[in-house]
């Protein structure tokens, strides 16, 4: 929780010094309950020398480490792993998009996360984009070798952003308070899209997240939207019906303005 | 066989007009190990002895709070010819060239220390916060310092060698930016679209965070004693503070705490250092 640092109050004031009770005062009416009061005569404590100061928790870095970690390997899982891109990313993005974008912006999407997988040695090149320049067998057997190295390294980092989201949780529903934060909201939505789609290639990333889904479907249940009623199709039929009625109304009171006049000679 | 080899007369006399010479081998210029282990890393600025390339400045901090002393320095090796083609490398007395990773290891040999509990962070919750901290100064921070780099004239880049810089900002960022001429257009993609603002709000958030924490301690997290991570944070704000625009640099300035630390530290490390003349080339 984050905490606030005031002069001392006295007189039945929270501060005696205007700024600080100026803080109290507007924390408390823009987010009560979420913050302590410390009071404190050292202003040296604040990073800039003066007080008021609030001291929030470490969600910057937090999220920061979410999005460069967690974030490599959901890439990796999406976009680098041929049996993955290939068999379920590429076809889902591709029927999401209109023609003619289906065709090329998909492999944008995947090249555009090319230079950071990349830097942390996740890139999978596909096996049309490999140029063969050495015999086929040399080729294979070292590419299987990189393979099974780059799969130690991603169950590796898993492994290791689990542990270290695990410590961070414990026993608490959420990491920084009995509130929902923004690092719960970034962690939880990483960890799901590792949980969810159906992948096929490095299928024990998900099952080494799988402890974490009880958590992250804590955070996704209240903010999934309700399915809105298509109130366009029953305007359409009302509108329909009015014009039907007035038609109908007009011909009881007036009569029907069309005469069938039969000429006999 | 020697019979089957031989070259005709003729063609023999064409090849004789055409004499092959050839050169004596040249010497690496590295020569003969140096007296003292030195630190191959980036040019400093011209007054302190302290390398302009945060990476280097970060193995620099990292020996001296280590409290490894009598360490040269060697900054006429160019990127390319370091082990792994960046830069800090450390030669030793005995020859061998160890890349940056290496380094603690032999920092341990040398201090006599068997590889330190914890990497020296007061408890485990202290490690893994440290984790997140290296995140946000090698994301936020550092594509802050990239974006207040100056570019090079036009003049310049049509005069020099097209240098890929070693991290480039498509790959620190997470998630990457989008291209210049946009995603959907049917010609091809160029360029990329950056948003300053966004950048620098991002760093702002990150400075601020990094002051709160700090606060009053001696060492970042409330360590007893310097943390590799006291590195890392020496590396950027040094390199804030005395290479980057006045944007980035007056973030810092407004935080007392971390001007006061950066000085502390600084002292610290440059100390540590021998003269460059006494490195051998």
């Amino acid at each position: 929780m984050s905490v606030l640092y005031i002069w001392p109050g006295q007189w039945g004031l929270p501060s005696i010094e205007p700024g600080s009770l100026a803080a109290v005062l507007y924390l408390s009416r823009t987010i009560p309950g979420q913050f302590t009061v410390s009071h404190c005569t050292n202003p040296d404590l604040s990073p800039s020398g003066t007080l008021p100061f609030l001291r929030t928790h470490d969600g910057e870095a937090w999220c920061s480490h979410i999005e460069m970690n967690l974030g490599d390997l959901v890439n990796y899982m999406l976009f680098s792993l041929p049996e993955n891109w290939n068999t379920l990313i590429h076809p889902t993005l591709a029927y999401a998009l209109p023609v003619p974008q289906r065709y090329y912006v998909p492999g944008r999407i995947r090249n555009l996360r090319r230079p950071r997988l990349e830097s942390v040695g996740l890139w999978n090149e596909t096996p049309a984009e490999t140029k063969k320049l050495l015999p086929k067998r040399t080729s294979e057997h070292k590419d299987k070798i990189a393979q099974t190295f780059q799969r130690d390294k991603v169950l590796q980092t898993a492994r290791d952003c689990l542990d270290i989201y695990q410590r961070l949780l414990g026993e608490k529903q959420y990491i920084f308070s009995s509130q929902m934060t923004t690092v719960d909201i970034i962690l939880a939505a990483h960890v799901l899209v590792i949980l969810k789609p159906p992948f096929t290639g490095q299928i024990i990333v998900r099952s080494t997240f799988g402890s974490m889904q009880g958590y992250s479907m804590r955070s996704l249940l209240p903010s999934l939207p309700k399915k809105s009623q298509d109130d366009g199709e029953i305007l359409n039929w009302g509108w329909f019906g009015l014009a039907v009625g007035s038609v109908a109304l007009y011909l009881a009171t007036m009569g029907s303005p069309l005469r069938v006049v039969v000429q006999v000679e | 066989m020697p019979a089957l080899m031989e070259v005709p007369p003729a063609i023999a006399h064409l090849f004789s007009l055409f004499p092959l010479h050839t050169f004596p081998a040249i010497k690496p210029q590295s020569g003969a190990p140096p007296r003292v282990p030195t630190l191959w890393i980036q040019p400093p600025s011209s007054t302190l002895r302290l390398s302009t390339d945060v990476e280097c400045l970060k193995w620099q901090a990292y020996l001296a709070l280590r409290g490894v002393t009598k360490i040269a320095l060697r900054y006429d090796v160019a990127p390319e010819g370091a082990k792994g083609a960046r830069l800090p490398n450390l030669h030793l007395a005995d020859g061998e060239l160890h890349p940056a990773q290496l380094i603690p290891t032999w920092v341990d040999e040398v201090l006599g220390e068997s590889e330190r509990p914890l990497e020296g962070y007061k408890d485990q919750a202290a490690l893994d916060e440290s984790r997140a901290w290296v995140s946000l100064l090698e994301g936020d921070v550092h594509a802050a310092l990239i974006m207040a780099q100056p570019s090079p004239s036009y003049l310049w880049s049509l005069l020099s060698f097209p240098i890929t810089p070693s991290r480039p900002l498509e790959s620190i960022l997470s998630p990457p930016p989008p291209p210049l001429s946009g995603l959907s257009t049917v010609f091809p993609i160029f360029g990329t679209r950056l948003s300053p603002k966004h950048v620098e709000s991002k760093y702002c958030d990150a400075i601020s965070t990094i002051a709160d924490r700090l606060g009053t301690d001696k060492w970042f997290l409330g360590s007893s004693d310097p943390t590799p991570l006291d590195a890392l944070v020496f590396a950027y704000l040094h390199s804030i503070l005395h290479n980057a625009n006045h944007i980035v640099r007056t973030e810092v300035t407004r935080r007392v705490n971390l001007v006061a630390w950066e000085l502390r530290v600084r002292g610290i490390v440059s100390g540590a250092f021998t003269r460059p003349e006494e490195a051998v080339l």
